[in-house]
Order: C-alpha cells, then sequence, then structure tokens
C-alpha cells in the first residue's frame, strides 16, 4: 500500500515535472494537514443528549383500551405510586370506568396545591389543612376516602423529660421538620415556643427532611430534642416514652381525597378497599390505625363520614 | 558507534513535529468535548432541579442527600451508556472548595455541580503519527537513494568521456582493450601483421577502399613486411615469410574471430576497428571494402613498435 502510493507519487512527478524535494514538501504538509484532521476525529461525538433522568409519572393502560377516559392520581413518594398503580390497573372498578391511569409522584407542596386546587387529581394523598385551604371540597367535591388515625404531637428527648420552659430551650439543639405543612414536625413545636415567647432566630434549631431523619438525628446526638409523633412499634426501642413531653393532640393524619363528580360509590369503595390494603402492607402502627368515610360492606355502599 | 544519518534527523523531526501536533489538536478536542458535555448536563440538571430535593438554605430546607445520589446515579449511568467524557460527582447548593465546579444561578438558590472529568487521550491512536511518520522517512529515504544513484550516474559518465583503446602489444603478439586485460586474444604472426597494416594503412589513407576482387595494395604489404620484421626482431618464432596477399579471406576471418570477444563490451571501437563483413548476395561485388573506416589516433595503441 505505502509500496503502491510511493510509486504513484513517482508517476505524478514525472506527469508534472515536480522535483523530489517539491514532492517530499508536499508529503510533510499533506502528513501534517491529515494528522491534525485525525487527532479530531479519534474523539468520539461531542454531543450527548441527556433525556429527563427521572419519570416523575407512571401510567399503564386498563383492559379497556378503546376508552379514553384518564384516571389521575398524586403521591408524595414513588414507592406508593408504584404500588397504587398496579393496584389500580388491575381493579374490576377501574377497568370498567378509565382507559388509563396515569400517578404523578413528588414531594413538592406547590405541586400538590396544582393538582388538588385545580380538580388536576382524581385521587390525591393529602392533609385535612390543606383541603381545608384550598377548599377543595367545595370546588372539586373532593371526598374523604379513607384517612390515617389523628395522632399526638411531642417533644421527644434521650436523656431527660423536655420542660416546656423558656430557659430549657435556650441551650439545646433542636430538630424541627423543614416543610410548613408538618403539625408534629413544624407547626405544633413553633407555636409552642411561641407561646413560650421564644424568639425562633435565638434557637439552635436543625431542619430535616423526614422524621426517621430526626430520630437518627437524636440517636446519634446530633440535636437534644427533636418534634415529633410517638410511634409505638419502632420508638419504644429507641427512646424512652418518659422523656417525652406532649404539645398537641388529636391531629388529624393524611388523607386520600377523590374527587367524586357523580355518586360514583363502586368507585369511592373500590379506592376504599386499594388504599387501605396498601396503608396496611406498609406495616407501622400509625398506618395501621385507618379511619374508613365509606361503608363498603353491605349494598347500597354509602359516605358515612368522620366519627365524632 | 552510530552514524547519524540524514534520514534519521528528519524522520526526528517529522516524528516530533507531528507527535506534538497530535498530542494537541487531541487536547484541543478533548478542551472543547468536556466543555460541550458540562454544558448538557448543566442543562439537564436545571431541567431537573426543580423535583430535585436540593437544600434551600433561604426556606430552611434540608434537602435529601440519598435522593440527590440516586439522582446523580442515574444521571451516571445515561452518561455513561453515551460514553461521555464528563460525570456528576455532587449535586449540592454548598459552594464546593478546592474543586472545580459549575454554577447555576436560580432564583433562590444557587446550585453548585462537581464533575469528574476524563481528559484522558486515546493512547492507542498515536500509532497514526508513527505510520506517518514512516511514511514520510520511506519517501525521504527514496528521494534520497535517486539523488545518490544521480550522483553515481554523474561520475560514471566522467570516467567513460576517457575513451577505451584497443592494445596491440608485439611483445606478446596479443589484443586487449586498455584497462581491461582479462580478455586477451592471440593471433599468429600473418593475421597479426596484416592486422597491424590494415590499421595503419586506413589511417594513413581513409578514403581508400580495400576490395577483396582487387590485389592488395603495395603499400600495406610493405608495411606487412615490416611487422613482420620487427616481430622477429623481438624474438619471436619465425618460419618463412609469409605471402600476405594469399588467402586474403582465410586472415580477415582470423583477425575477425580475435576481435569478436575483445570488442563484445565495446560496440563503438568495434564499429572503427572490425573489419566489415560482407553481408547477403553480390557481397563480393566491387562495392564491399574491408578496409577500416574513421579510425582515430587514441582508438588504438601499439606497443613494442
Amino acid at each position: 500500500m505505502a509500496r503502491l502510493s510511493i510509486n504513484l507519487l513517482f508517476v505524478l512527478l514525472k506527469k508534472y515535472k515536480l522535483s523530489l524535494r517539491t514532492i517530499l514538501y508536499l508529503s510533510v504538509i499533506a502528513s501534517t494537514w491529515l494528522v491534525w484532521v485525525l487527532s479530531q476525529l479519534v474523539i468520539a461525538d461531542t454531543y450527548i443528549h441527556l433525556s429527563p433522568v427521572q419519570k416523575h409519572k407512571f401510567q399503564c393502560q386498563t383492559a379497556s383500551s378503546e376508552n379514553h377516559a384518564v384516571f389521575r392520581v398524586k403521591v408524595p413518594t414513588k414507592q406508593l405510586a408504584e404500588q397504587m398503580l398496579s393496584a389500580l390497573c388491575k381493579n374490576s372498578v377501574v377497568k370498567r370506568q378509565f382507559g388509563h391511569v396515569e400517578v404523578f409522584w413528588g414531594g413538592s407542596l406547590a405541586e400538590q396545591i396544582e393538582f388538588f386546587g385545580k380538580g388536576i387529581a382524581d385521587l390525591i394523598l393529602s392533609k385535612d389543612s390543606i383541603m381545608q385551604a384550598l377548599r377543595a371540597d367545595a370546588t372539586h367535591n373532593y371526598t374523604p376516602i379513607i384517612g390515617y388515625s389523628s395522632y399526638s404531637a411531642f417533644f421527644i428527648s434521650n436523656k431527660e423529660k423536655p420542660k416546656l420552659e423558656k430557659a430549657y430551650f435556650l441551650d439545646k439543639r433542636i430538630g424541627l421538620l423543614d416543610y410548613p405543612t408538618s403539625r408534629s414536625g413544624h407547626i405544633l413545636p413553633k407555636k409552642a415556643f411561641k407561646q413560650l415567647d421564644l424568639d425562633i432566630k435565638n434557637l439552635d434549631i436543625t431542619y430535616v427532611s423526614s422524621h426517621t431523619t430526626l430520630r437518627d438525628k437524636l440517636s446519634n446526638n446530633e440535636v437534644d430534642i427533636i418534634a415529633s409523633y410517638w410511634n409505638e412499634q419502632t420508638d419504644d426501642d429507641k427512646f424512652s416514652y418518659n422523656y417525652t413531653t406532649p404539645i398537641g393532640d388529636n391531629i388529624t393524619g393524611s388523607r386520600w381525597y377523590l374527587k367524586l363528580t357523580e355518586n360514583n360509590t363502586d368507585l369511592a369503595c373500590a379506592v376504599q378497599k386499594i388504599t387501605k390494603k396498601i396503608a396496611q402492607s406498609v406495616g407501622s402502627a400509625y398506618f395501621e390505625s385507618l379511619e374508613e368515610f365509606w361503608q363498603c360492606e353491605n349494598s347500597p355502599y354509602k359516605f358515612i363520614g368522620e366519627k365524632k | 558507534m552510530i552514524i547519524i544519518k540524514p534520514i534519521h534527523i528528519f524522520s526526528t523531526t517529522v516524528f516530533i513535529f507531528l507527535t506534538l501536533l497530535f498530542y494537541f489538536g487531541q487536547e484541543s478536542k478533548i478542551v472543547q468535548t468536556v466543555a460541550l458535555q458540562s454544558e448538557q448536563v448543566a442543562k439537564r440538571v436545571s431541567l431537573d432541579a426543580n423535583s430535585l430535593p436540593l437544600a434551600e438554605p433561604l426556606f430552611n430546607y434540608a434537602g435529601n442527600q440519598q435522593e440527590i445520589d440516586i439522582y446523580i446515579k442515574q444521571l451516571n449511568q445515561q452518561l455513561d451508556t453515551l460514553d461521555s467524557r464528563v460525570k456528576v460527582k455532587s449535586i449540592s447548593t454548598v459552594k464546593p472548595t478546592k474543586e472545580m465546579f459549575l454554577e447555576l444561578f436560580a432564583n433562590y438558590k444557587t446550585i453548585y455541580i462537581v464533575l469528574i472529568v476524563d481528559r484522558n487521550h486515546i493512547k492507542y491512536t498515536y500509532i497514526i503519527v508513527l505510520l506517518f511518520t514512516l511514511a514520510n522517512a520511506l519517501l525521504y529515504r527514496k528521494v534520497f537513494k535517486k539523488h545518490i544513484e544521480n550522483k553515481v550516474r554523474k561520475s560514471i559518465a566522467s570516467v567513460e568521456t576517457i575513451k577505451p583503446k584497443l592494445v596491440i602489444d608485439l611483445y606478446s603478439k596479443s589484443l586487449f582493450i586498455e584497462g581491461n586485460t582479462d580478455i586477451q586474444s592471440q593471433l599468429a604472426n600473418k593475421p597479426l601483421c596484416f592486422y597491424l597494416a590494415m590499421i595503419e594503412f586506413s589511417y594513413a589513407h581513409p578514403d581508400l577502399n580495400l576490395h577483396l576482387n582487387k590485389d592488395v595494395p603495395t603499400e600495406l604489404l610493405t608495411i606487412a613486411e615490416k611487422y613482420f620484421h620487427r616481430l622477429s626482431v623481438l624474438g619471436h618464432t619465425v618460419r618463412k615469410r609469409p605471402n600476405f596477399s594469399n588467402s586474403l579471406e582465410k586472415t580477415l576471418s582470423e583477425i575477425r574471430a580475435a576481435l569478436d570477444e575483445i570488442l563484445r563490451q565495446s560496440p563503438d571501437l568495434k564499429a572503427k576497428l572490425y573489419p566489415p563483413k560482407a553481408h547477403g548476395e553480390g557481397s563480393r561485388s566491387k562495392l564491399h571494402s574491408y578496409g577500416l573506416k574513421n579510425l582515430a589516433e587514441s582508438d588504438y595503441e601499439i606497443r613494442g613498435k
């Protein structure tokens, strides 16, 4: 190959009467150019196209693919979204009434307000306080289906029973939740500080994103006091109930709300069945004690409302 | 001892030059690639930032590092499949120290992305440089060889200007080309003397034709007699004086046979010193001459005259 190209060069040389020296110069120049071009080509294509990393929307098709009605669900976590998706798509009532199920997940409060306040979601896991703020029951006829039982909020410490005194909190490291809709981890402890006439700016507060993280920080002695609910199943091993001080009771837990524009009792009971099953599979005491808002044992099914 | 030849200097220079060029070419492309891919990663993170639980100091958000780690892992998996030179090490709202980072300014937070950048050159591609150097070296050698050949040819040509000549040695009664004593041939007294006479006669009378059907000129015979006498003086065995005009054809063919071998390598000389043969039909006509034409003094040398 090299021999051939060199011979070719000599043919050219004879034809165009170029001197050998010129050919040599040309060859060096050509090599220079080629080496540069190749140095650019050996590095793989520079352009990369990145698609969205996390899907925040799951969907499935029910048996009736001709049906274009979509059942939209909004939940806070991915795990819950996956459980809901498969359960809903298998449900016979949902199959009859809807062609698709879409489950959106995400912890953003702003998103939750969009889905809830504008009536986008057919089913949503939210809090009574948010429902009240948005008047979602009046605007879009959201009806509670199932609710986690009421609970109490506490200051929890590891070494002593916290005292509700102004001076007590001043030199303590306090762990709170960072989302403002949490009653046990944010609203009620702050309300307590306010009642004690404490300026929050003067307190050593660490914000974390979940109740679990709060408990981890307390066990690791990163904070002295946390504000949370009491979980009988897990907390009895790690902490002492004696070292808790209640700051509020009868807090309504999260509820599943269904947008019920028609008197679709079958759907309400189907959703109650599914959500109850999922809640129980999680297996904590907090989630086990559920409050059902619908009477689904005997026909006719009907809304029974909150227990007084 | 290693002798440094021009080809070595040439090859080394070309190799160093091409290596540097290839290195900087690849380096610049990598820098460009890394910049572009970093921008792509920044774009993706910007779009996803809304659903990322990043810490937000202004709003007391603690963020969720586990979620962020999962996100980074998934993003890196995608980058891996795309053969990207850039990987994400961390995404946070806390300004990293020491490391290089990308800054994304948003309304209430600034996101810092620390990247792991692969700036490695693809090493095996450097074989390209080697191949180009080799090609140029081969070409250089070829050019150099031609140059040397030309030089040699020129010197040979200058040697050839000193024309070869036929030497006729009376001492050994032998004929050869000057400088090439390997090929010699001997001649008997009669053809030797006759040939010498022919040369001398033809040189003196270039216009005269010698015809087979006519008598040999007396002048030529006289010269031949003279050389015969010289031979006997030099001590060669002489039986009786030959008759030079007898059996002329035989004498000529003896001369030709002796010359054939000696003059094979030098056709120029042969044209002058070889007694012309008669060709074809009617060759014995009056036109054919066995005399030697265009003789120059430099074409022959008689030793022992």
